[in-house]
């Protein structure tokens, strides 16, 4: 009791102290828990990206005959372990009717309650169909038909023909767009009967719930439905590719956790050692006065539960509320829409674990310590030997953890660990870096003070002094500040690579402004038929256009995998057709024009193909051998792509003609070439896909992770500096008592401050300089093992802009973080300062 | 012109209860070249009388002339420049920057100061010589006893050869020897460089070697005069073995 009656006064006596400590705790948590659930956001916003890219459906079983299979199966499905949400298609081709018009048409039986959350489009305009003769066009193949909500159409099938009214349009939207153009969906007992398939249906796509592993469900599924003349397999637009570049970035991710919960870590024992320790004196005293070691080391853990607790459900709060307050920011400064988040428990959980156990750790530690050493030796001054300690037990664990974090960080390469491993041992490496710290401190900080000496010589060289006061506590803030600066520069860099990849693909692969295609698509592949080969001469007297290309899509089959041929006519001295990986594009180009391939990346990698090498495939026409002139990064068709010459397809293939033409207009007019293709699409009865709209999707979802990226970063500065800030202030409570003397001495209010800003640049040179470099270091590193998983590599870029940015801003925030304890240290009133205990 | 000048100086601590008045009018003057002892009872106000005649702290009420100019009209940074070049402290505990050196301590105000290099090495050899400390010149306080680091802020204060030198209890914790040592150091200093010297002491074989003996109780001037003859004066009263 008499010691809680101490702890209550040591708290009044010092209560800038007490408020310096708890808001370490709560900027830890709160940072921890904003990270956590901007990561979730950033993840979200990624998963839409995933979807746009490549669709929202996880599985598909499909039928092996043309019959369908029972609409039973369907409940079994949907009681596997695993499965989200199942929705049931029938997938079929017939023939539209309007007055005169007539159209093919693809047409899809769908569950319309369920159906928008696993097939992408939007409706326009109009409802869903609720009745068997109700339907859902798609809008620019209603337009090219003239047709509107309300139109009465027949719809020719395998059962008959029979009527419907239309109640919406829709637009289908991200990759989707090019196998759903055209279609006409129904409810699924309309579609039965105008086919006459009974009870049986054509497919299922299948959502898996993201908690479980894709091909784990899937052999559930095939166990389950062997028998039963279906085949279970991963839907033709889910790409790999698609997925897997999503990959690195959710390494990066991984990373900003895994360093949040690291400077949360550094921060929060930093302080608590910094608070216990300056009581050293005191406890010393108290042991002195007979207090025993367990009812000294009892009252500081007392302490620190009771702060730490408080500070972790504060830091709770504000996690929360900043985290939402930087979507915001973020959403009307970039002006993009970022995914809701639903909030679960987890990062709370996690962000108070860490604030409350550090703490207590961080008390703990300097405690015992205190009440280890003898009462008349705690009531000396400094306490050098556990800095001498520190050095010893440091620099051997710095080496043991480079070379360990070093070979994990390669057996990740070499992908011998699961997902995450790399991050351990980036995590490992830099720890080992800060862990050197406290050997090589007098040295750097040495250097610095010679270097700031012409100009400062005696401040910095009591800044220096300061700073070697206590070793441990430098050491940590200079290992903030790397971390910090590491984790910011390394984790751009990486998701600008990955999403500079996206773009790249986008602006090199979809090289035309419109494509014109036929309203009939082949809806296994995506796929339009044959385009009447005049149109092409028509298209390119148009004023303003640029260039037609005619694409044919081609499927075969090779091994397991079902391939998709681009033949593209090799024109315009267009030398970026691919997005090729480490090859020149002229060369490449050379070799296809004699009639080699190239081959998308995923292909290549689950091949293992390289250049040169030959790939067999089957088609109508029989088996193939095709040599590879070329390796593309690719996201079509899963990055299962093989392009070839149009005259190479014909040859081979037989496969003349286009399935779509793609058009480039004057920069100038394209508004007066969209009309055109619009008048001629529709006296034709083709479908005109604007490039934009589709890239202006997917552009529009790539800033979400940009801007979501962003916000990482903003949180990641914030943190750093409400620590530095925190830190540097305690710095100073503590050095009251010498700056009150030195100001008597000698100093003036302008030489404190220059001392104090002296101090932080030293901590900010030495923990950002080697930082902003390790941040090359982290984001190569991720780049090299998403290379493993990708086939490829995200391509790394040096980024010396990013890096001095990163680094600019982060001396920046040193000096700022600086200003405040320099102002108060400048500020203090000389004669409390000499009576300062 | 007297170098210092107190006129009707008042310092109250806190306020309310607690309220201390620890300096209730107080004046005084000193002449260059004067070497002044303080003596008191402990708690009588000497070493607030001292730092406000530093210019540290802000007497409550009253006037403190250094050089004939008010140090409450200064600037903070007039203050501290008055401070670093006419001013040498010496105070009752915690002298030591305890993360530098002795020299390094001594160096210091020099160095804010911007002095030449070879001159602060040759003031900081002087000094440290003068208190006998050269010996341990690159040791840190804390590797010090009590006297020693005394000695090494003497040094200090010296260095810089300043005008006043103001010292509480210089010598309070050193043996009888060094006590005498750095007495007469002080009084050579007044004699020989004319630099002026105020002391507060407790002993009365330091106070003897000063010119002039100043009494203090309970805030106020109780004597004021020759240091043979307050002695005198007070050894009736018995007040200086208090
Ligand atoms: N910061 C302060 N706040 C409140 N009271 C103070 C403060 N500083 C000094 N005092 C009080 O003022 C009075 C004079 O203190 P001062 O330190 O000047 O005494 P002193 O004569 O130097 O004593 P000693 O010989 O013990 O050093 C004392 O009663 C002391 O308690
Ligand atoms: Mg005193």
């Amino acid at each position: 009791m008499a010691l809680g009656k101490y702890s209550w006064r040591a708290v009044r006596q010092r209560p800038l102290r007490v408020v310096l400590t708890f808001l370490s705790i709560v900027i830890g948590v709160g940072g921890v828990v904003a990270v956590l659930l901007a990561t979730a956001t950033t993840r979200a916003a990624q998963r839409e990206m995933l979807r746009a890219v490549s669709g929202k459906a996880d599985l598909e079983v499909v039928s092996d005959s043309s019959g369908g299979f029972a609409y039973q199966l369907l409940a079994r499905i949907r009681q596997t372990a695993g499965v989200e949400l199942a929705a049931p298609t029938i997938r079929r081709l017939g023939t539209l009717f309007h007055g005169e018009k007539k159209a093919r048409t693809q047409i899809l039986g769908i569950d319309p309650r369920i159906d928008q959350e696993i097939r992408d489009y939007k409706i326009v305009t109009g409802n869903r169909p609720a009745t068997l003769n109700e339907i859902l066009l798609d809008r620019s193949f209603a337009e090219s038909l003239d047709l509107s909500v309300g139109s009465e159409v027949k719809l020719l099938g395998a059962g008959g023909l029979l009527d419907f009214r239309i109640t919406g349009l829709v637009d289908p939207s991200g990759s989707t767009s090019l196998g759903l153009t055209g279609a006409a969906y129904l409810v699924l007992p309309a579609a039965q009967r105008l086919f006459r398939l009974g009870n049986n249906i054509d497919l299922v796509l299948v959502k898996v719930a993201p908690t479980e592993d894709v091909d784990v469900v899937a052999q559930r599924l095939r166990d389950l439905l062997q028998g039963h003349g279906v085949t279970v397999r991963r839907p033709r637009t889910s790409s790999d590719m698609a997925r897997e570049t999503m990959y690195a970035t959710e390494n990066g991710l991984l990373l900003a956790v895994a360093f949040s919960l690291l400077i949360a870590s550094f921060l929060i024992y930093n302080t608590f050692q910094m608070a216990v320790g300056e009581r050293r004196k005191q406890l010393g005293i108290l042991r002195a006065v007979g207090a025993t070691r367990r009812q000294v080391a009892g009252l500081i853990l007392a302490e620190a539960l009771v702060l730490s607790v408080l500070a972790a459900v504060v830091g709770c709060g504000l996690g929360y509320w900043g985290a939402g307050l930087l979507n915001g920011a973020t959403e009307r400064l970039l002006q993009v829409e970022l995914p809701t988040v639903h909030w679960t428990p987890m990062p709370f959980v996690l962000g108070c674990l860490v604030g409350v156990v550090v703490a207590m750790v961080g008390a703990l530690v300097p405690a015992r310590r205190a009440a280890r050493v003898h009462p008349m030796e705690a009531i000396r001054d400094i306490d050098t030997s556990t800095d001498a300690l520190l050095i010893r037990r440091s620099w051997p664990a710095a080496l043991t953890m480079l070379p360990l974090g070093a070979g994990i960080l390669v057996a990740a390469v070499y992908q011998w660990l699961p997902v995450g491993g790399d991050v351990v041992g980036i995590v490992l490496i830099l720890l080992g870096c800060v862990l050197m710290v406290p050997r090589i401190l007098r040295r750097a900080t040495g250097a610095l003070v010679l270097a700031m000496a012409p100009w400062i010589a005696p401040e910095a060289m009591l800044a220096q002094r300061q700073l070697l006061r206590h070793i441990g506590r430098s050491s940590l803030t200079v290992g903030v500040l790397f971390i910090a600066i590491s984790a910011c520069t390394g984790m751009a860099g990486n998701i600008l690579d990955n999403v500079d990849n996206v773009r790249t693909w986008y602006s090199r692969t979809i090289i035309g402004d419109f494509f014109v295609r036929a309203s009939l698509p082949d809806f296994t592949t995506g796929l339009s038929a044959d385009l009447p080969p005049e149109l092409g001469q028509r298209l390119r007297q148009i004023p303003g256009v640029k260039t037609v290309a005619p694409l044919r899509f081609v499927t075969a089959q090779s091994g397991e995998d079902s391939l998709l041929i681009v033949a593209r006519p090799l024109i315009d001295g267009t030398k970026n057709f691919f997005d090729l990986i480490d090859q020149a594009p002229g060369d490449v180009l050379d070799r296809l024009r004699q009639g080699e391939v190239v081959v998308g990346s995923v292909l290549a990698e689950r091949r293992k193909l390289k250049v040169g090498d030959t790939l067999t495939i089957s088609a109508d026409t029989g088996k193939l051998e095709l040599r590879i002139a070329g390796i593309a990064n690719d996201y079509m068709a899963g990055g299962l792509t093989v392009y070839m010459t149009t005259e190479k397809a014909e040859e081979l293939l037989g496969a003349g003609g286009a399935s779509v033409f793609v058009i480039t207009a004057e920069d100038n007019q394209r508004a007066e070439v969209e009309k055109r293709l619009a008048e001629i699409c529709k006296s034709e009865g083709l479908i005109l896909q604007s490039y934009a709209e589709l890239v202006e999707f997917i552009d529009s979802v790539i800033e979400g992770v940009v801007a979501s990226l962003w916000m990482l970063l903003a949180l990641g500065c914030i943190i750093a500096a409400m620590g530095l800030v925190n830190t540097l202030t305690m710095n100073i409570l503590e050095q009251t008592r010498e700056i009150g003397m030195l100001r008597v001495v000698a100093m003036t209010r302008r030489q404190v401050r220059t001392m104090v800003v002296a101090q932080a640049m030293q901590l900010g040179v030495l923990g950002l300089v080697p930082g902003a470099l390790a941040g090359v270091f982290v984001a190569y590193a991720i780049g090299q093992s998403a290379m493993a998983v990708l086939g490829h590599d995200v391509e790394f870029r040096a980024r010396p802009g990013l890096v001095l940015g990163c680094l600019v801003l982060g001396l920046f925030i040193v000096l700022a973080s600086a200003w405040l304890p320099a102002q108060r240290a400048a500020r203090l009133k000389l004669s409390d300062a000499l009576h300062y205990e | 012109m007297p170098i210092i000048e107190a006129i009707d100086v008042k310092k109250i601590y806190g306020a309310g209860e607690a309220q201390v008045a620890a300096l209730q009018g107080v004046s005084l003057s000193i002449n260059k070249g004067e070497f002044v002892a303080i003596m008191g009872p402990s708690g009588s106000g000497k070493s607030t009388l001292l730092t406000i005649l530093g210019g540290i702290e802000a007497p409550s009420d009253g006037r403190v002339l250094l050089e004939g100019v008010d140090v409450a009209k200064m600037g903070d940074d007039e203050r501290t420049i008055l401070r670093r070049r006419r001013l040498g402290f010496i105070f009752q505990a915690f002298n030591l920057l305890p993360n530098l050196s002795a020299e390094e301590n001594v160096r210091l105000p020099m160095e804010l100061d911007r002095r030449p290099a070879d001159q602060i090495t040759k003031r900081c050899e002087e000094t440290l010589a003068l208190v006998d400390m050269t010996h341990r010149r690159h040791h840190l306080p804390s590797a010090m006893s009590g006297g020693e680091q005394q000695r090494v802020a003497i040094a200090r204060a010296l260095a810089i050869q300043p005008a006043v030198v103001l010292a509480d209890e210089p010598t309070g914790n050193l043996d009888s020897r060094q006590s005498q040592r750095i007495s007469t150091l002080l009084q050579r200093l007044a004699q020989e460089n004319d630099q002026t010297i105020v002391m507060v002491t407790h002993e009365p074989a330091v106070a003897r070697v000063a010119s002039r003996l100043i009494l203090i109780r309970d805030g106020r001037i109780e004597d004021d005069g020759p240091t043979a003859e307050v002695m005198s004066r007070a050894e009736m009263f018995t007040m200086v073995s208090e």
